[in-house]
């Protein structure tokens, strides 16, 4: 069997960043002890290379990003003294964290795939639903700093055979409540494991070895319970291999869609008539396939409206020998495959793309793109030695201009890490303006990135809090304008590979030192406008008030 | 001319000899070869290689100079001998794929030729580095080497590095005037580097206008679209599905070009059909990875590679060192006419082999029949006396109707020379008795 040696961190004594956007690797400073596992024993499960995902959130309302970790669980044939389990750690503010999981009661040792976070009963609290091999999970938050499974009394634990992917919250209907999406990968049972060999190696099979199953979509009632309504809301109307997936307003008609990513397949786009009714458009909308028409085997999904014509495009990751996919919104719902015209998948191709994240990392206004890579195969090096299952990871920076460079050897130590990434997530970590990173590697510690970005650019972190809307704002619209700049970001919960982040917004804002004006258009209701708010803050936007409310979090250190 | 799987084989042309697909690479790596086996013929017919001569027309052995069969002793030493096991694990297979490349490299390195063929192993192992530093090395070499142009500009696409790709896609148009192929690829990488409107001039007005070619259409359809010219995106998609009724990437066009145009009826029917064109490809796919044997493909690539590297030594003139190397060709590939057919020539140079070219002559006709095969076949059986046999060849070679003048004038020969030895009575000079041609 091949023998597995440990990833790689910086060298000491290697230059920092030479490029305008710095990267600090200072995951061995915060005191994370996490490890992940994938529950393999070289019998090449089909799900083992897809765990998992990560949030980031403030659990405790402390006003610091804390972090959540997925794990992967024994399968047939693992063998370990201890359980592998999910990890809570809080963020201490001094740039160490803290394992909080057994006082909060968020230890699951399920088979860990995907994690969304939300306020679901809109207490002012985010619980968590984890998207497992077999048994799911939903923590309600009971806003004490612990958890409580209410799993079965939400009726949302899902099917025993089922391998999660990702899953979101967002409100079909507009009614202010959160309704869950669940990603159904494929149905799998150990005992019938389907075995590979490429070049003479083992390999894992592929989903299409598998028969694909309809995601699932829970109706929130209102009263702590979810209605299964996949049928008559069409979702389950077509078959697929669930990844990565997020929901946005594409076509700009005020509700929310959902676009989901398949493996080995097209993709789908669900468009929603307003009622939480769905039809798969995908291909009729330019989402399904790559700009020749291909089927990629698509793995984590971002939205931004990266040049700032006021729609939201996408950037989905993909596998080896595929690039990754720039969908760029033509507005109505039409999407075009720019990836070649923008330079937005160079240094993708020969390895298998995982996490992504748009994020403003040198805060000029335009979001750049953070890919996580590592191969399925932990041999990959021996058949092929363009890649590897260890790969560094990749920041695109966006120009502005239309295009994007890739910076990943002049951002500094934060992208030398060599790993099997996989999901990935971005927030301010140390609530210094500027947004950090955190990578969850297969088999290994995650990755911890701090932004050291140097520069006179300003930005500004908004956070929404609905009243008719749900009270995270899920699916509402931020339109912060800045001079000439105006940039549009909605509000999503559950995204990239698998994961969540982005519960305040940031946008960078150049060199701009006051903000004109920023619009909110809260889901199912009104648009509301703020006039000349301030920069480099943290402002809290409430529906149906006029005022914002400029927050006075704590700052903090990310890494001894 | 027609090219119904214009797609796939152009594409299979974009992937060149690298792509894991078992067709793909057996089409290009054929295409390629011929191109270089024609050009070779087609340099020493014109006589750019007059010292092959003594050895071409006598035989390789008795040729060379003693220290040249030295030379050949001591490179020969280094490949598999005819006794040599064939490798059966793919990890085996690289391991010997990995040796050709480096032994290429090491005794021929002024050789554009074997700078391709090692490039090509290179590429095939997924070692790009080297495979690039193989065709770099051949263009300082041979600064016009159409393959060397190719392989980098795969390569480039491959890494997508499609700005660098343009410059040698062009040498490659520039070499090959008439092909169609690189053109298509030169499209095609323009379009990835933002140039529609280059690549719209191209494919409208310097592509062969009798040539349809689905690949062409899909680009069209694609740049149009880019442009929001939906009339000419829906004609070309049309034209495309024209060409090959279910093209997916048609049938994805024209639901697109539908939906903008609010056609959602239409748009809907043809998202059903390419469902279940969709449908039907997974299964095909699903079979062909049931049945898919790594090892089996890997070894027709080294078998490949080999047949190149033995064509490469004869025209060399190291006989010996071909020998050796068509013999493991056909070690690794039974059914790989070409290199029978090359070996049945290297032999039927020594009369002391005459058995094996004629036995090597008839596992080439039996391989890849065609005019070629059967007219060398008939040649070996003239040599060899054989004249029913002979006869016999001829005929079949006229039968696949190309090369028919060759194929005529040869069944003349034998008939007359039978008929003033008396060795038979043939019933006409007809090559088919009842002058039917089939």
């Amino acid at each position: 069997m091949f023998v597995i040696a440990g990833g790689c961190r910086r060298p000491t004594g290697e230059p920092s960043a030479t490029g305008p956007i710095a990267l600090e690797d200072v995951s061995d400073r915060v005191g994370i002890t996490f490890r992940h596992t994938d529950g393999s024993s070289g019998r090449r499960y089909i799900l083992e290379p897809m765990s998992a995902g990560l949030a980031l959130f403030d659990y405790d309302g402390d006003g610091r990003i804390d972090i959540y970790f997925l794990n992967g669980a024994p399968l047939p044939g693992y063998e370990s003294s201890t359980i592998p389990r999910n990890a809570l750690w809080r963020n201490n503010g001094d740039g160490t964290f803290t394992d909080v999981t057994e006082q909060a009661g968020v230890g699951d040792t399920g088979f860990g795939l995907g994690v969304v976070v939300a306020d679901y009963d809109n207490d002012g609290h985010p619980d968590i639903f984890l998207n497992n091999y077999g048994r799911n999970v939903l923590y309600h938050n009971q806003g004490d700093g612990t958890f409580e499974d209410v799993t079965e009394k939400a009726g949302v634990a899902g099917r025993d055979d089922c391998v999660g992917a990702g899953a979101i919250f967002l409100d079909i209907e507009g009614d202010g409540d959160l309704d869950l999406y669940v990603g159904n990968y494929l149905s799998f049972d150990p005992s019938r494991n389907v075995e590979r060999m490429v070049d003479g190696m083992r390999h894992y099979p592929s989903p299409r070895d598998y028969l694909p199953i309809p995601d699932s979509l829970f109706r929130n009632d209102g009263d702590g319970k979810f209605t299964d309504i996949s049928m008559e809301s069409g979702i389950a109307a077509v078959a697929g291999t669930a990844m990565g997936m997020i929901a946005a307003d594409i076509d700009g008609d005020g509700d929310t869609d959902v676009f989901v990513l398949n493996d080995v397949a097209e993709n789908f786009l669900f468009v929603n008539d307003g009622g939480g009714r769905f039809e798969e458009r995908a291909v009729e909308a330019g989402l399904a396939y790559n700009a020749q028409g291909e089927e990629n085997a698509s793995m984590g999904v971002d939205a931004a409206d990266y040049d700032h014509d006021g729609w939201i495009d996408f950037y989905m990751t993909a596998y080896e020998d595929e690039l990754t996919i720039l969908y760029k919104n033509l507005g109505g719902g039409f999407f075009e495959d720019v990836t070649r015209l923008t330079d937005a998948g160079q240094g993708t191709y020969f390895h298998v793309n995982w996490g992504v994240c748009w994020a403003d990392f040198d805060n000029d206004g335009n979001p750049d793109v953070f890919v996580a890579n590592g191969h399925t195969e932990d041999n990959a090096e021996l058949r092929r030695p363009a890649t590897a299952w260890r790969v560094a990871n990749l920041l695109l920076r966006n120009t502005g201009d239309g295009k994007f460079v890739d910076v990943s050897s002049q951002a500094g130590s934060g992208m030398r890490p060599v790993f099997a990434s996989r999901g990935a997530a971005v927030a301010d970590l140390d609530n210094d303006g500027d947004l950090d990173l955190v990578i969850l590697n297969s088999r290994e510690a995650p990755t911890i990135v701090r932004n050291d970005t140097r520069n006179d650019n300003h930005w500004v972190q908004i956070l929404l809090e609905g009243k008719t809307a749900n009270r995270d704002g899920v699916g509402s619209q931020v339109k912060v304008i800045t001079g000439e700049l105006v940039q549009l970001q909605e509000r999503h919960a559950g995204r990239g590979y698998q994961s969540h982040w982005g519960d305040r917004l940031h946008f960078g804002l150049g060199k701009h030192t006051k903000i004109d004006r920023v619009e909110v258009r809260w889901l199912g209701g009104t648009t509301e406008v703020y006039d000349n708010l301030p920069v480099d803050r943290f402002i809290l936007l409430r529906q149906g008030s006029s005022q914002y409310e400029v927050l006075d979090l704590p700052k903090g250190r990310l890494g001894r | 001319m027609r090219i119904l799987a214009g797609a796939a084989a152009m594409r299979s042309v974009q992937f060149l000899i690298f792509h894991k697909s078992p067709t793909r690479s057996l089409l290009i790596g054929s295409i390629l070869l011929i191109t270089v086996i024609a050009g070779l013929v087609g340099l020493y017919r014109v006589g750019r290689f007059p010292f092959l001569d003594p050895f071409l027309k006598h035989g390789a052995g008795p040729t060379a100079s003693a220290g040249e069969d030295l030379r050949a002793v001591e490179m020969s030493a280094e490949l598999p001998d005819e006794a040599a096991p064939v490798p059966k694990s793919a990890a085996d297979i690289r391991e010997e794929m990995h040796r050709l490349a480096a032994w290429l490299r090491r005794w021929f390195p002024d050789a554009a030729d074997a700078g391709i063929i090692a490039g090509r192993l290179e590429y095939h192992l997924g070692d790009m580095d080297a495979a690039e530093d193989a065709f770099q090395s051949v263009l300082r070499l041979a600064p016009d080497n159409v393959h060397a142009h190719h392989g980098l500009a795969l390569i480039d696409v491959a890494r997508s590095r499609f700005e660098q790709a343009v410059p040698h896609f062009r040498r490659v148009v520039g070499l090959s005037p008439g092909a169609v192929g690189p053109m298509l690829e030169l499209a095609d990488t323009l379009i990835r580097t933002g140039r529609m409107d280059e690549a719209v001039d191209l494919l409208e007005k310097d592509f062969p206008s009798e040539i349809e070619s689905v690949w062409r259409a899909q680009m069209l359809g694609q740049c149009y679209l880019h442009r929001g010219d939906l009339r000419r995106a829906r004609m070309m998609y049309e034209l495309a599905l024209m060409l090959q009724p279910e093209d997916p990437v048609a049938l994805t066009g024209l639901a697109t070009v539908f939906s903008r145009l609010n056609d959602r009826e239409q748009a809907a029917a043809f998202t059903e059909r390419l469902g279940r064109v969709r449908e039907r490809e997974r299964e095909v796919a699903r079979q062909t990875r049931l049945a898919h044997d790594d090892a089996a493909s890997l070894a027709q690539k080294l078998a490949e590679a080999y047949g190149d590297a033995g064509r490469f030594c004869a025209v060399q003139g190291i006989g010996l060192l071909a020998e050796r190397l068509l013999c493991r060709a056909v070690a690794l590939r039974p059914d790989d006419g070409k290199a029978h057919l090359d070996l049945a020539e290297l032999y039927l140079k020594r009369e002391d082999r005459l058995n094996d070219a004629i036995a090597h002559a008839e596992a080439a006709a039996a391989a890849s029949p065609g005019a070629a095969t059967n007219l060398f076949l008939a040649r070996t059986y003239q040599a060899a006396g054989r004249s029913d046999e002979a006869l016999d060849a001829a005929r079949k070679a006229l039968a696949f109707g190309e090369r028919w003048p060759e194929a005529l004038a040869l069944y003349r020969q034998l008939t007359e020379s039978r008929e003033r030895n008396g060795s038979g009575t043939p019933s006409s000079t007809s090559p088919f008795g009842s002058s039917e041609r089939p």
